[in-house]
C-alpha cells in the first residue's frame, strides 16, 4: 500500500515547506479555499473519516455541530497532547511532516469558519513544539497562514500552546480549561465544546492524525479515502506497536487489517522463544485481548464488537513472560496518578484499585480482592463520571481480572496475610493517603 | 439557559412544576424532594463531583443520570428512589467513605454532617471492607479556620463558593487524584474575608471555625432565624443555641436578601454578647462613683429626675440610635413626646438618616431608598458612590460578584481604599468628597446628550435655576473637583446614556468624607435628567451604616417627624397622634442631636437620655458631645456596654442587644425583617422599650407592649414612606475643590471586620484585626521610613493617636487606613466634622 500519512518518513529534509510543496503539499488547503466551508464539511462527511484520538467520532459531523449563526469567534484546537501509554503516532507525523498537520488545521479551521487555531501539545514534546513553531513560521512567510491567505480573504493564525504534563489534558474539555489558563479539570457536558468551548466560544478539538488526513481527502477526494479500509472504517491508520514484538514502531496500514496481520506482518512477530499472551489493541485504556482474539480486525466497529476499542491505535503486545497482575498494578499506578481528582468514582476508585493490586503483587492478596476490584471498576465505569478517565482505568483493569482469573488465583493462593497493626490509625508519613491494609 | 416559564414533569409519577431548563437537582430540592448530595450548592455551577444525586430517567429507558448535571425538560419522567438508584448511590458512597476519617463520636459536626446522614440513609457501611487511612496533619496555622484534610472528601464546594459566590478565591484544590487537597492560593496562612461560607458549606468537618467547636451536639441545639444587626443589609442568620447560650451562626439557605452568604461580622462577631465588659445590672452614681444598683433603685432615680425636671420646667432631650428596632424607636419617641412632654428626640449623627432625610426626602419627596437589592442585580448599570461595599456592606458586594459573572458592570467611585476582594475593575478613585462633583459632571453630560422634552423633568421644581447654576460651572473644574480625568468620566457617561436602567448606591458610614445628603440629592437629580427617575429598576439605594435607619425614621425617631413620616410641627398630625396615644403630644420640631448637645453644654437640659449611642466616645469632636453630657443635669444611658458616655452618666440601664433582641427592623431596601431572641441576655436584661414602658408606668402613663404594640405600630406606620413623587432640584453651590492635600488622607470608613463600635467587643474579630493599627501603602511607608510593626503617631492638627504601623500593599498610595473606633482611642478622635476629609501626618514615635 502506498504510504499516505508517513510518506515523508525517510525523505531527506522532509520538514521543509519546499519539500512539502514539491510533494503537492498545501494544495488541499488551496482547493478548500476555492470551495465553500460547507462543501469542505460535506466532503469530509463523505470520506467517512472518524476521529483518530480514540473515540472514533465522525469528524465531519463533529464540525457540523458548530452553530452556523454564531456571531463571535470560533476556535479550532489540534490535540497533540499525545499521552496515552503505548501511543506515539502524532509525534511521528510532526517529526516528519509538520506541514501536513498545519495544512489539516487550516482546512478544518476554514470548514468551521475559525480564524484562530491552537495546537495543544504535550509539555514533554519540547522538540516537536519547536518543529511546529518553525513550520508555522515558514507557512506564514509563504503566505499559507496569516491575513488574507493567498488572496482568498481568509485569515488564519495558528498558536502552539504547550501543556504542563497532565494526562487528563488530552481530554478535550480539560484541554480547553488548560488553554484558558485554569487547572485541567474536565467540564460537564453538555454544553459540548462545539457550542461552548474555549473562552466560551464554539470550538472543535481534533486529533493530529485526524487533521493530517484532511489534505489527502481534499486533494484525492472523499471517494478515494472511503475506498481504503472497510465501510464506516475508512482510510489508513497509524498503528503504534510496542512490547514484545521483533520490530516495534509506527506502521501505516489500511483500516480493517487484523491484529495478527499487524503483529506478524511489519512487526515480524513475537520475540524468539516466546508466544503471544495478550495485547492492548488501542492504548492502555482499551480492554485487554487474549492471544486467541488476535484475528479481530483493527478498526473501530470490529474492536467494539469484540468488547474492546481501537482507541488511539497503540497496540501493546505482551508475551508469555508477563505477569498480568503486575500489568494491572502498573496500569493502576498510572491512572491513580493521572486521575484529576474532580469526581469521586475515579479519584477514589483508581487509588483503591492501585492499593489492592499493589498488595496482591506484594504477596498479601486476599480471596475477595478480585471481586472488590471488579466492584470498584463497576463504580467508575457507569458513564456517570465527568469524563472518560473513569472508564479508561476501570475497563482495562476489570478486563484483566475477568480474562486472567487464574493469575490472580495463583498470586492469592501463595499469599501471606498482612501482620495486624495494633492501632487502627497509621501515622502520617508525608506521602499521599493510601489504603494500607 | 434557564427559561422563564414553568413546565410540568413527573417525579416518581407525581407531577411537579419547575422553570424549564433550571437545574434538576435544585428544582427537586425546591419541591421538597430530598436528593443525596455532597458537592452541589445552588450558589455555584455544578461539577458532578460526588455523583450521589443519581436519578433514573423513566422516559430514557431508566438511564441513570446525575440530577445536578440535568436540566428540567417539559414532560420528563424522573424516578428518585428505584432500587437501581439506591444501589448506585450506595456504591458511590462506599467508594467515598474510606477517604474520610471516621471520627464521628468526637467530631464537632456529629449529628450535623451530610456524609454521616447519607451513610445512615443509604446504608453504605454494608458495602465491602473499610481500609485504614494514614492521617494527614491538621492545618492549624490559619486564623479562625482549621482545615482537617483527613476528613476532606474533595467535593470542591469550598473552592467554588469562595471564587464564584464571594469573588475572593482564597482557597483552592491542588494536586490530582486522591492527593487532592485544599490549600490557600497564596501559599501562606489563610488571609481572606473570613466570611465562613466555606465552613458553612463543607459537607463534613474538613473546614471548621475554631469558635464553633463547643461540644454541644447538633441534636441538642435550638435553631432560631433572626435578622443580622451588623449593618443595614438585613441578612438572615440561622442561630444555633443551647440553653440560651450561643453555639454558632450559620447562613439560612436561599434566604432574602443574602442567599445564605454571610460576612465575617454577621457570622463571627457574636461572642461580643458575652464579652467581659458587658453590663448585667443597672449602675447609679453615688458619691461621684458609678456603682451597681437594683432595677428598682435605678428606675426610681430616673423617674425622680424626670419629675424634678418637669417641676423645674427644665428641658428633657433624648438621643436614640438607628441601631434600635422599630418598636424601641417608636416607644422612645412616644415616651418623650407624650409622657415626658418633650419634642426633642433624634437618632444622632447618623449618616444613613442624613442621606435619607436631607437627601432623598428633599430631592425625591420620600425619605427612603427607591430601589431594592433585587434591582441592583437587574439594573443595566450600577453606580456605587462613597465607599467600597465590600468593606461596609459585604452582602451587596456578593450581588456585584454575581453581576460580574454575567459580564455586567458596576462603577464604583470612592476616595477610600478598596476591600480585600480587590475588585478594581470599574473603580474610579475620586478626590475625597468628590462624588458630588462627579454626579454634577455626569448630570451636565446627560443634559448635553439629551434633547429636552417638556414634561420629562424639565418642569420639575427648581430645574431652571439648577440648570443655570450648573452650566455656570466650568466642566473641567467639576472634573478636577471629582478628581477623575474627563475622558474617564465621558466613558461612564456613555454607559449611563446607553443604559435602560440605572441604580445608584449611596454608601454611608462614619469616616467616609463628603456630604452624603448632597450625594443622594445629586443622584436623584442625575436620574431625573437621564429620564430614569421613577422608572422601574432605576433609583437610589441608601445603604445605612447601622441596622435600622429606615425603620427608626418611620417610627418617628426624628425631631421633625412623627411616626409614619407625619410632620411634628403640624398641629393636625400631632392631634391625631394624641388621640391614639391618649395624651397630648409635645409641639415640634424638636432639637436635633447637635442642638441638644449645645443646649446641654449651656446647662439648659435637665435630663438627657442616650439610647444605643456613645456620643462621647464616637461622635466627631465638632458636635461637642462631651461638653453636652457633662453639662446636662442628669444623664440616663441605655446601653449594653459601659461606653465613655455611660461612664459620665448618672444612671446606666443595661439592655439586650444583637441576637438577644426581638422586634422588627427595616433594611436599606425598605423591607421589614424580624429579629427574634436567639440568645438569653446576661441577667435576663430587658429591651430598650421594656425599660421605657416601665419608666412611663412609674410616671403614670401606660404604653402597650407585645402584640398590642406591634398592632399599634403597624397602624402608625401606615403605608410606609409613600410613593416617589418626582425629583425636586436643589441649589447648586459653586464647587470648592479640596485644597492640595497636606499629608495623607485618613480613611476611617467602615472596614470589613470592624464596621461599628460594637465589633470592638468581639474577641474573635479582634483576633483577626486587632484595631490598633494604621495601614499604609508600601510606598508611603518607605517614604516615611516606617517599619511594619513599629508604633507611630497619627497627627491631624493638634490631635494625635498612637497606632501600630502595618504596611499593606493593598492600600493605595496617599491613603492611610485606621478605624474610626479603636482600642485605646480610634482615629475618629481626629475628626472635627465627619463630612470633611482629614489629612494626617504619620510621625515616628519618639
Amino acid at each position: 500500500m502506498e504510504s499516505v500519512l508517513l510518506r515523508a518518513r525517510g525523505v531527506p529534509n522532509s520538514r521543509s515547506i519546499d519539500t512539502y510543496l514539491a510533494a503537492g503539499g498545501w494544495s488541499g488547503f488551496a482547493k478548500a479555499l476555492s470551495m465553500t466551508p460547507d462543501a469542505v464539511v460535506q466532503e469530509t462527511i463523505e470520506s467517512e473519516l472518524r476521529g483518530r484520538g480514540g473515540a472514533g467520532f465522525p469528524t465531519g459531523r463533529k464540525w457540523s455541530f458548530v452553530p452556523k449563526d454564531h456571531p463571535g469567534p470560533r476556535y479550532l484546537i489540534c490535540n497533540a497532547d499525545e499521552s496515552e501509554p503505548g501511543t506515539f503516532k502524532d509525534r511521528e507525523i510532526i517529526e516528519h511532516d509538520p506541514h501536513m498537520v498545519l495544512e489539516g488545521i487550516a482546512i478544518a479551521s476554514y470548514a468551521i469558519r475559525s480564524n484562530t487555531a491552537y495546537i495543544y501539545i504535550r509539555g514533554e514534546f519540547v522538540r516537536w513544539a519547536a518543529l511546529l513553531e518553525d513550520a508555522i513560521g515558514e507557512a506564514h512567510r509563504q503566505g499559507w497562514l496569516g491575513r488574507n491567505v493567498k488572496g482568498s480573504g481568509y485569515d488564519l493564525d495558528i498558536w502552539v500552546h504547550r501543556g504542563a504534563g497532565a494526562y487528563i489534558c488530552g481530554e478535550e474539555t480539560a484541554l480547553i480549561e488548560s488553554i484558558e489558563g485554569k487547572r485541567g479539570f474536565p467540564r460537564l457536558k453538555p454544553p459540548f465544546p462545539a457550542v461552548v468551548g474555549v473562552f466560551g466560544k464554539p470550538t472543535v478539538v481534533n486529533n493530529v492524525e485526524t487533521l493530517a488526513c484532511l489534505p489527502h481527502i481534499l486533494t484525492k477526494g472523499a471517494k478515494w479515502f472511503a475506498s481504503i479500509g472497510r465501510p464506516k472504517n475508512t482510510g489508513t491508520k497509524l498503528y503504534c506497536v510496542s512490547g514484545h514484538v521483533k520490530r516495534p514502531g509506527v506502521y501505516e496500514l489500511p483500516m480493517g487489517v487484523t491484529f495478527r496481520e499487524i503483529i506478524e506482518g511489519p512487526c515480524g512477530g513475537i520475540r524468539e522463544g516466546h508466544t503471544l499472551k495478550a495485547f492492548f489493541p488501542g492504548g492502555s485504556s482499551a480492554p485487554v485481548m487474549r492471544a486467541s482474539e488476535v484475528d479481530v480486525r483493527a478498526d473501530f466497529d470490529a474492536c467494539a464488537e469484540a468488547g474492546t476499542m481501537l482507541g488511539s491505535g497503540g497496540v501493546i503486545v505482551l508475551d508469555d513472560s508477563v505477569d498480568m497482575v503486575e500489568t494491572a498494578a502498573n496500569l493502576a499506578h498510572f491512572y491513580a496518578h493521572e486521575s484529576c481528582g474532580q469526581c469521586t468514582p475515579c479519584r477514589e476508585g483508581s487509588d483503591w484499585a492501585r492499593d489492592i493490586l499493589d498488595r496482591i503483587v506484594a504477596g498479601h492478596g486476599r480471596p475477595a480482592d478480585p471481586e472488590t476490584l471488579l466492584r470498584i471498576c463497576r463504580f467508575a465505569s457507569q458513564g456517570m463520571t465527568i469524563c472518560p478517565l473513569g472508564d479508561a482505568f476501570s475497563l482495562p483493569i476489570s478486563s484483566i481480572v475477568k480474562k486472567f482469573p487464574e493469575e490472580f488465583e495463583r498470586h492469592i493462593r501463595a499469599a501471606s496475610t498482612v501482620p495486624q497493626k495494633k492501632l487502627p490509625v497509621l501515622p502520617w508519613a508525608g506521602s499521599r493517603p493510601g489504603f494500607g491494609s | 439557559m434557564t427559561g422563564t416559564h414553568l413546565v410540568v414533569f413527573l417525579v416518581d409519577g407525581r407531577p411537579v412544576e419547575a422553570r424549564e431548563g433550571s437545574n434538576l437537582l435544585d428544582a427537586l430540592q425546591a419541591c421538597g424532594i430530598r436528593i443525596p448530595r455532597l458537592c452541589h450548592d445552588p450558589r455555584v455551577a455544578p461539577t458532578g463531583s460526588c455523583g450521589l444525586c443519581v436519578v433514573s430517567r423513566r422516559d430514557h429507558d431508566d438511564e441513570l443520570v446525575l440530577a445536578c448535571e440535568s436540566r428540567v425538560e417539559a414532560g420528563m419522567e424522573v424516578d428518585t428512589s428505584t432500587p437501581a438508584v439506591a444501589a448506585a448511590r450506595a456504591r458511590r458512597l462506599a467508594v467515598l467513605l474510606p477517604t474520610h476519617a471516621l471520627e464521628c463520636p468526637t467530631c464537632e459536626r456529629h449529628g450535623d454532617c451530610r456524609l454521616e446522614d447519607l451513610v445512615h440513609l443509604l446504608g453504605a457501611l454494608d458495602h465491602g471492607p473499610m481500609p485504614l487511612l494514614p492521617r494527614p496533619p491538621r492545618e492549624e496555622s490559619w486564623p479562625l479556620i482549621v482545615h482537617n484534610p483527613a476528613r476532606c472528601v474533595a467535593c470542591g464546594l469550598c473552592e467554588r463558593l469562595c471564587a464564584e459566590a464571594m469573588g475572593v478565591g482564597a482557597i483552592e484544590l491542588v494536586e490530582s487524584g486522591s492527593g487532592s487537597r485544599v490549600v490557600t492560593v497564596s501559599g501562606d496562612a489563610l488571609s481572606c474575608e473570613f466570611c465562613g461560607q466555606c465552613v458553612d458549606a463543607c459537607p463534613v468537618a474538613a473546614l471548621a471555625a475554631r469558635p464553633d467547636a463547643t461540644g454541644v451536639p447538633a441534636w441538642q441545639r435550638e435553631v432560631t432565624s433572626t435578622t443580622c444587626s451588623g449593618c443595614s443589609c438585613g441578612c438572615q442568620l440561622g442561630v444555633e443555641s443551647h440553653d440560651g447560650e450561643l453555639i454558632r451562626v450559620r447562613g439560612v439557605d436561599a434566604s432574602d436578601p443574602d442567599c445564605g452568604n454571610l460576612c465575617v461580622r454577621g457570622r463571627y462577631a457574636w461572642d461580643l454578647l458575652r464579652a467581659p465588659g458587658r453590663l448585667a445590672s443597672p449602675l447609679m452614681r453615688r458619691g461621684g462613683r458609678l456603682v451597681e444598683a437594683t432595677w428598682d433603685e435605678a428606675l426610681a432615680a430616673t423617674a425622680q429626675a424626670l419629675r424634678a425636671a418637669r417641676a423645674q420646667r427644665e428641658s428633657v432631650a433624648a438621643i436614640g440610635s438607628s441601631r434600635l428596632t422599630d418598636e424601641d424607636a417608636y416607644v422612645l419617641q412616644r415616651f418623650m413626646r407624650s409622657v415626658v412632654g418633650s419634642p426633642h428626640v433624634d437618632a444622632g449623627p447618623d449618616a444613613g438618616i442624613r442621606a435619607l432625610v436631607d437627601g432623598m426626602g428633599a430631592a425625591a419627596g420620600v425619605p427612603a431608598s427607591t430601589v431594592s437589592f433585587g434591582d441592583l442585580d437587574a439594573a443595566d448599570v450600577v453606580l456605587v458612590l462613597r465607599g467600597d461595599v465590600g468593606r461596609s456592606h459585604p452582602m451587596v458586594k456578593n450581588l456585584f460578584v454575581q453581576r460580574a459573572a454575567r459580564g455586567r458592570r458596576v462603577f464604583e467611585a470612592y476616595a477610600t481604599a478598596g476591600g480585600v476582594t480587590g475588585r478594581r475593575d470599574g473603580h474610579l478613585q475620586v478626590a475625597p468628597g468628590g462624588e458630588e462633583a462627579l454626579l454634577l459632571w455626569l448630570a451636565r453630560d446627560a443634559l448635553r446628550r439629551r434633547a429636552w422634552v417638556p414634561g420629562d423633568g424639565a418642569n420639575r421644581p427648581g430645574f431652571t435655576q439648577w440648570r443655570t447654576a450648573l452650566e455656570a460651572i466650568d466642566e473641567d473644574e467639576l472634573a478636577a473637583a471629582a478628581g477623575v480625568a474627563p475622558a474617564t468620566l465621558r466613558e461612564v457617561g456613555d454607559d449611563l446614556a446607553a443604559s435602560a436602567s440605572l441604580a445608584i448606591v449611596v454608601v454611608t458610614g462614619r469616616g467616609i468624607p463628603g456630604d452624603e445628603a448632597a450625594v443622594a440629592r445629586r443622584a436623584c437629580e442625575l436620574l431625573a435628567v437621564l429620564g430614569r427617575a421613577g422608572r422601574p429598576g432605576s433609583g437610589v439605594l441608601v445603604l445605612g451604616a447601622k441596622t435600622n435607619a429606615q425603620g427608626v425614621l418611620a417610627a418617628g425617631l426624628h425631631p421633625r417627624m412623627l411616626p409614619g413620616f407625619r410632620d411634628a410641627a403640624a398641629a393636625s398630625d400631632r392631634a391625631s397622634c394624641a388621640l391614639r396615644w391618649g395624651r397630648s403630644v409635645a409641639a415640634g420640631p424638636g432639637w436635633s442631636h447637635r442642638e441638644a448637645m449645645l443646649r446641654a453644654a449651656a446647662g439648659e437640659v435637665g435630663v438627657l437620655f442616650v439610647a444605643g449611642q456613645d456620643p462621647v466616645g464616637t461622635w466627631p469632636r465638632g458636635l461637642k458631645a462631651r461638653d453636652g453630657v457633662e453639662g446636662a443635669r442628669f444623664v440616663v444611658v441605655l446601653d449594653s456596654f459601659l461606653t465613655e458616655t455611660a461612664r459620665l452618666a448618672d444612671v446606666v440601664l443595661p439592655v439586650a442587644t444583637g441576637l438577644e433582641r426581638e422586634g422588627d427592623v427595616t433594611s436599606a431596601d425598605g423591607v421589614r425583617r424580624t429579629m427574634r431572641r436567639c440568645v438569653r441576655p446576661p441577667g435576663d436584661l430587658p429591651s430598650d422599650r421594656q425599660v421605657l414602658v416601665e419608666l412611663a408606668r412609674r410616671l403614670g402613663t401606660r404604653i402597650p407592649l407585645g402584640e398590642q404594640l406591634a398592632d399599634e405600630l403597624k397602624r402608625e406606620l401606615g403605608n410606609g414612606p409613600g410613593a416617589f413623587g418626582g425629583v425636586t432640584f436643589g441649589a447648586v453651590e459653586p464647587i470648592v475643590p479640596v485644597g492640595s492635600p497636606r499629608g495623607l488622607l485618613l480613611d476611617a470608613a467602615p472596614r470589613l471586620v470592624h464596621a461599628s463600635s460594637m465589633t470592638r467587643h468581639s474577641a474573635t474579630l479582634l483576633g483577626l484585626r486587632p484595631l490598633v493599627s494604621v495601614r499604609l501603602s508600601t510606598h508611603d511607608a518607605r517614604a516615611l521610613g516606617l517599619e511594619d510593626g513599629e508604633t507611630a503617631r497619627v497627627v491631624a492638627g493638634s490631635r494625635e493617636v498612637l497606632r501600630r504601623v502595618v504596611v499593606d500593599p493593598a492600600v493605595p498610595r496617599g491613603i492611610v487606613v485606621s478605624g474610626w473606633y479603636g482600642v485605646g482611642g480610634g482615629a475618629g478622635a481626629l475628626y472635627v466634622d465627619d463630612a470633611l476629609p482629614v489629612f494626617v501626618e504619620i510621625r515616628k514615635s519618639p
